[in-house]
């Protein structure tokens, strides 16, 4: 489609001489929290998001169609917590299970437990399938919000499993969804 | 070294390997140098706050594709942004980017024709030179799928070519 020439030029374009500067500034200005207000606005509202997402994953559920699910608050002061309620109310395919447990401080480990072969297609942090046909998804929460994503592929279906962190309550939130 | 320092090394060394790869991915996908930019920043930034494990180099690679990919994405969706870029615009882009010769503005010029999930797709495999497999994985699609948008493509651009009597 590209001759080599066309393709080694597109290659040869690189990034401009301040921009790593400008990285460097914007990363460590969002370290302290000065940066994405916006971002922080939206995470801010996450509590209500989910409450939302939940009252729509039932109505879904109880029409057959269950899309989506918010299972709520994790409450971790370093403890372990499971989500039970995850059981059975997602499709066939679904994740079932969910556990997070505290590894090290900021470190936490999360379990996910499906009734079928998942195959891990992306995730932030780590994420390794266990011998049990679990998934071991390891993330680091520092002192502030954050969202993780874990995609998951299950009987060729793509499933995003996204974790939130929220500082303020120290809880962590989980949505699931099928793509 | 605190965990900080650590990670800003971390951050100049992803920054060493990746820069340029995701300069160029980015704009080509948002074809403005700005936006490019941005895309860049952010992306680096997501890798400093949440530094992510990988398994190995490959899965690195990946995790940077990605979410390059959707952070070009979100931007493109915020600013409504328009899906063919006009030809004289091409060449305004290509000066901005000190993209003068003739090959990379007949990149340019070709991307622009074609609409945003093609332009991704031929992107990563074309000039990305990743494999079908991995611009499957990267755009989580399947290889069918990955396979018959660059067939699309072709045709689109191959349509557009005989119109202007040009060659690929």
């Amino acid at each position: 489609m590209f001759d080599n020439t066309q393709i080694q030029s597109y290659k040869s374009i690189t990034a401009p001489a301040d921009l790593r500067q400008k990285v460097m500034t914007s990363c460590e200005s969002t370290e302290k929290g000065k940066k994405f207000p916006v971002q922080k606005t939206i995470y801010g509202l996450a509590p209500l998001a989910a409450c939302l997402l939940l009252v729509f994953s039932i109505s879904m559920f109880d029409k057959g169609e269950p899309l989506m699910l918010s299972a709520g608050d994790i409450p971790l002061n370093g403890e372990s917590a499971t989500l039970p309620y995850m059981a059975e109310s997602v499709a066939e395919n679904a994740v079932y299970g969910l556990r997070v447990a505290s590894l090290e401080p900021e470190k936490y480990a999360v379990t996910l437990i499906g009734n079928q072969e998942m195959e891990i297609v992306i995730a932030d942090g780590l994420a390794v399938p266990a011998e049990d046909g679990s998934i071991q998804w390891t993330v680091i929460v520092p002192n502030e919000d954050m969202v993780y994503k874990l995609t998951l592929l299950a009987e060729g279906k793509d499933y995003v499993v996204t974790l939130r962190y929220n500082v303020q309550s120290g809880n962590f939130s989980i949505q699931y969804d099928e793509e | 070294m605190t965990i900080i320092q650590d990670r800003q090394m971390q951050l100049n060394k992803a920054y060493d390997k990746y820069a340029d790869m995701l300069y160029h991915l980015s704009l080509s996908h948002m074809q403005s140098r700005e936006d490019a930019e941005d895309v860049v920043q952010e992306v680096f930034c997501k890798y400093f706050a949440k530094a992510p494990a990988f398994t190995d180099e490959a899965h690195e690679k990946a995790w940077f594709i990605r979410v390059t990919i959707n952070q070009c994405r979100d931007q493109l969706r915020h600013r409504n942004v328009r899906r063919y870029t006009p030809l004289h615009e091409i060449e305004e882009i290509a000066t901005q980017t000190g993209l003068t010769d003739e090959s990379s503005l007949d990149v340019m010029h070709l991307l622009s024709y074609l609409p945003e999930k093609l332009r991704i797709t031929v992107i990563l495999h074309y000039l990305e030179e990743l494999s079908v497999e991995e611009t499957a994985v990267a755009l989580k699609i399947g290889k069918s799928a990955v396979k018959m948008r660059l067939s699309r493509a072709r045709e689109m651009l191959k349509d557009k070519i005989t119109k202007e009597d040009g060659h690929v």
